[in-house]
């Protein structure tokens, strides 16, 4: 039987749904399920990562990892893994899960694959899948090591309801500072407004949006929904949207489970940034606009009267 | 007059001169080497059309009077050369004359008719120029001191031979020759003042004064215009006026068969260039002679600055400042750069590992300690320009602004991996995929699914190949392009083929962005595989494509006879293959690619198609032709983010709205994209469809 350490996604204090997802595939594996929690005053997320699916929480909690740091949280993952005698440890796709991965396999000597989007058991062999060359094949890759560091794909597992865990908390030793990097402050956007490659859900605006007054239409959904807000690069040159919002070839590249294109046409630059997602709605007045060439759901209307009924709808579901 | 004060005055500037030119010619030999030294006739031509005959100044329809103004400053200067050498004779031999240039021939008449019809027009000219430098002051010239003085020193020169001759005039017609003076005199011909206008008005100026009074005149004038001659000499190689020395050399070495220098095939595969940092342009030695030779030939004009399309729109690449950085760091480092080029000699000879690690060493020491990028020229700077060339075309002495920055491209990208970010997306698309955007290389015929349209690979017996390039491939507009071209082929018959999912992009973008390694991967796997097909003639829908196909790939085997699909309706229109109806509603306008028209002077045939389907004929734009405005995605901007100053394509876009035409015609993928997108912001894109010269025809077929 597998033993899989999953490394809890948890940012600001709030214990993010990623690791619930992998804890779930974790369990379907019929392994052994433990995570790492690693932050500052966190104590009080056990129980729920017990309800998430973990049998074991390894906690390091302290002030010195409150902030984000390479060295020592590899080394509380390291120390986990040991405790746990883990066959698998399995980071979410977060650029802290991709810095840290890589460093926890060296330390473990152990294979490392990142961007997977299965696992699966043969008794003690362990084989994961991940798409390479851009999405165009498949590689099947059978691991021989004894351990596997993995970093999962975004939407890869689903959480399935039920599979929870046993709350069996155990402190982990808290590691010395790295001295070769201090993070001495984490400056995020300005605005406040979710980070677009670490959102779930984007939905960006364009033209179609014409003024203020329709980006703050589009905004309110995505507050509504708890989506990344990004935009087209007309919105953008056109001074209405900030530059760091843009979505595209040479803006942000976003892979979100849903991305809803407001009023945008779906010229080829927009649709080199968010081809990825996993599933694309888009509205739009011009039914013969490229966007609907990707879009896997599409409505040919005008976003203001598509909004609001989005919005009306989204709070009857919500009760 | 006087032999002894003649010959001192000669050898103190004549040796004052040849030392400071030794220096500035021991720098440019310093420098890397180049090849000009072929095609001595077209070389020739090109200094007799560009630089004797002032094409890009009196051609120049924006700024014909300035140009008028210095190509006669500059014709004078070409005529006096002849009366200074009988001047500097005469110092020694009193009517000194030169061969067939004597009283007793009619050139000698016409010579002097003509030498002093030109020093008066030349004063003129120098008056002008003084005004339009202090009281019109065009903005794109720097006002130095230099310039007032220089035009001063001319004005002396002029106003001196002027009042020489005068002088002469007088003492022989009002005084009587007391000093038995020379002068033309022949029965045939008349005497020489009648045929000298000027100097004989310049005569009745100075009539008030007695004999005496004009003779000592007449010598002070002498004097007066050689002493400040050979100042003058002195003073033209210190500063933007080693023009006057340079300029015709300059044109005559000018890059031949293709507008500018070619960059360099790098050798990728050599380790030594790596350790050494030297592939690209990162320090002021690796410039070749022939590019120190455009700086010291820089005029600072500024024209180069005027028409280009990022200083216009307030970006900070301003050629002119460029240029005068890239000089002071050359002559800063002169002295260092000569000792390096030494030891760089000595370094063939020596074949001890330790001697040439040694010699090595020593060259490292001499290295400018700034590098060029960062410190003498930003990156805003060098990242801004799009590869237009409208600064080249428009300079009067041909230099050659385009290689350099792609040279320091190539060491900022390969060496220092410093280039803006985003091109990391379009450089990984073009890596795994073939094109910028990263589509799946296997979606890439996807276009053409129902047209019928043959793959080499189903059968390479054809007579063309269709380059559709990636834009026409993936891009959903673009893609009509493609299709509208197809018709138009399949309509006159023509027996063709594309590459289909073997297509990959040309490299043009990673080329021009400095990326040379990964531009030479895909010129190397498309020139396989078009020399497997036997590829031999190519019809381009792309002009950036046309250009790397026709002019760069031949560097690295891959030979084809290239034209663009514009060239090649043409040929089908006047060949009756196809006809075009007259029938395209509404006012038209043509919006000329860089790459179709700076690069590959292609200009006549757009124009001839759209004029034959256009009812209400061709309007042109006002930066047309040569000096078309480039859209602003050239130079691999297209794949990079445009956050400084105005966007270039809305500054076009504008210009374009205002002519208020109906349909806007492009022959360009990117122009295409820029142009519509800027119609989209000013929302007039319904009012003026921007479409490809090849649906346009596709829609006005009979």
């Amino acid at each position: 039987m597998a033993n899989i350490l999953v490394i809890a996604d948890i940012k600001d204090g709030v214990l993010k749904g990623s690791t619930a997802e992998l804890l779930s595939k974790a369990k379907q594996l019929g392994a052994k399920t433990a995570v790492v929690a690693i932050g500052s005053n966190i104590e009080s997320l056990t129980s729920e990562l017990a309800a998430a699916g973990s049998d074991t929480q390894y906690m390091a909690d302290d002030p010195s990892l409150a902030l984000f740091s390479a060295g020592p949280y590899a080394a509380c993952v390291v120390e986990a893994a040991k405790a746990f005698d883990a066959n698998m440890i399995w980071f979410g796709f977060s650029e802290t899960g991709k810095t840290v991965a890589p460093r926890v396999a060296a330390q473990l000597d152990a294979a490392c694959a990142t961007e997977i989007t299965d696992v699966t058991l043969d008794g003690e062999q362990i084989q994961v899948v991940r798409p390479a060359i851009a999405g165009k094949v498949i590689q099947r890759i059978k691991v021989n090591t004894q351990i596997l560091v993995a970093v999962v794909r975004a939407g890869a597992f689903e959480a399935t309801a039920g599979l929870t865990g046993t709350e069996n908390a155990v402190k982990l030793a808290i590691p010395a500072a790295d001295l070769r990097a201090v993070i001495k402050e984490i400056l995020s956007d300005a605005s406040g407004d979710i980070d677009l490659a670490d959102a779930d859900i984007v939905i960006s605006v364009g033209r179609g949006a014409k003024d203020q007054a329709g980006i703050d239409l589009v905004k309110g959904l995505a507050n509504d929904l708890g989506a990344g807000f990004g935009s087209s690069r007309a919105m953008v040159d056109s001074g209405l949207m900030a530059h760091n919002k843009q979505v595209g070839q040479t803006g942000k590249i976003v892979a979100p489970s849903l991305y809803m294109a407001m009023g945008i046409s779906g010229a080829i630059q927009h649709l080199a940034g968010m081809t990825g997602s996993k599933t694309i709605l888009a509205v739009n007045k011009d039914p013969e606009a490229p966007i609907f060439n990707v879009a896997d759901y599409g409505i040919v209307g005008d976003l203001f009267e598509v909004v609001p009924i989005l919005q009306e709808e989204i709070k009857k579901i919500r009760g | 007059m006087s032999p002894l004060l003649m010959s001192a005055l000669l050898i103190v500037g004549l040796a004052v001169f040849g030392r400071t030119m030794y220096f500035k010619i021991r720098l440019l030999m310093a420098l890397e080497p180049t090849n000009r030294a072929d095609h001595i006739t077209q070389r020739l031509k090109n200094m007799v059309v560009i630089a004797i005959g002032q094409k890009r100044l009196v051609g120049r329809k924006r700024e014909w009077a300035s140009g008028i103004m210095h190509a006669f400053i500059f014709w004078g200067f070409c005529t006096l050369i002849i009366r200074s050498l009988t001047l500097y004779g005469e110092g020694f031999i009193q009517g000194f004359q030169l061969p067939f240039l004597g009283d007793e021939f009619l050139i000698g008449y016409l010579y002097v008719c003509l030498k002093d019809i030109m020093e008066g027009i030349v004063l003129l000219m120098v008056i002008y120029a003084i005004y339009r430098r202090a009281v019109l002051k065009p903005s794109r010239m720097h006002n130095t001191k230099e310039a007032y003085l220089v035009l001063g020193l001319i004005g002396i020169l002029m106003i001196s031979d002027l009042l020489l001759d005068g002088a002469r005039y007088n003492l022989i017609v009002l005084h009587h020759n007391p000093g038995d003076l020379h002068f033309f005199n022949n029965p045939r011909f008349g005497h020489e003042f009648l045929w000298t206008p000027v100097s004989v008005g310049a005569a009745s100026l100075i009539s008030g004064l007695g004999s005496a009074a004009t003779g000592y005149l007449l010598v002070a004038m002498f004097w007066l215009h050689i002493t400040t001659q050979l100042i003058f000499l002195n003073l033209l190689p210190t500063g933007k006026h080693f023009h006057v020395i340079t300029a015709l050399p300059n044109v005559f070495l000018k890059s031949l068969g293709y507008p500018h220098e070619r960059s360099k095939v790098l050798d990728l595969e050599d380790e030594a260039a790596w350790e050494d940092e030297s592939l690209g342009l990162n320090h002021i030695h690796q410039l070749n002679w022939k590019q120190g030779l455009d700086l010291y030939t820089c005029t600072e004009c500024g024209r180069c600055k005027e028409v280009c399309p990022t200083y216009t729109t307030d970006k900070p690449l301003n050629l002119l400042d460029f240029n005068d950085s890239l000089k002071f760091e050359l002559l800063e480092n002169a002295d260092n750069l000569i000792k390096r080029a030494a030891l760089a000699a000595t370094l063939k000879d020596a074949d001890d590992p330790e001697k040439i690690e040694e010699i090595k060493a020593a060259m490292a020491e001499l290295n400018s300690k700034k590098p060029l990028i960062g410190e003498v020229i930003s990156e805003d700077a060098l990242w801004a320009c799009t590869t237009c060339r409208a600064c080249e075309q428009v300079c009067p002495v041909t230099i050659e602004h385009v290689p350099r920055i792609i040279a320091m491209r190539q060491g900022q990208t390969l060496m220092a991996e410093a280039y803006p970010k985003e091109l990391n997306v379009a450089f990984k698309g073009l890596e795994r995929n073939g094109n910028p955007w990263g589509i799946g290389y296997d979606k890439r015929a996807d276009w053409a699914a129902g047209l019928e349209v043959k793959t080499m690979a189903d059968d390479a017996d054809v007579d063309y190949l269709l380059w559709v390039g990636c834009a026409g491939s993936f891009d959903d507009r673009s893609k009509k392009v493609s299709v509208s071209l197809v018709k138009i082929l399949q309509k006159a018959g023509i027996s063709f083929a594309i590459l289909g999912t073997e297509e990959k992009c040309t490299g043009d973008f990673a080329r021009r962005a400095g990326n040379e390694m990964m531009y030479q991967m895909v010129a190397q796997e498309n020139i396989e595989t078009l020399n497997n097909y036997k590829v031999k003639k190519i019809i381009a829908a792309c002009p950036h494509c046309l250009n790397t196909l026709k002019n760069e790939y031949p560097q690295m085997g891959g030979n084809y006879e290239v034209i663009h699909h514009t060239q090649f309706i043409a040929q089908l229109v006047s060949s009756g293959k196809i006809t075009l109806k007259n029938s395209l509603e509404g006012s038209l306008t043509y919006h000329d690619p860089c790459y179709l028209g700076r690069y590959n002077s292609i200009y006549d045939e757009p124009r001839s198609i759209l004029q034959s389907l256009s009812k209400e004929g061709l309007t042109e734009l006002d930066r047309k032709g040569q000096e078309s405005f480039c859209c602003g995605a050239g130079g691999g901007r297209m794949w990079m983010e445009e956050t400084i100053g105005k966007r270039i394509n809305l500054d076009r876009a504008e210009e374009i709205a205002d002519h208020k035409v109906a349909t806007l015609a492009v022959a360009c993928p990117f122009c295409l994209t820029m142009l519509e997108d800027g119609m989209k912001e000013l929302n007039k894109e319904e009012e003026i469809r921007t479409q490809d010269i090849a649906e346009l025809v596709a829609n006005n077929m009979a």
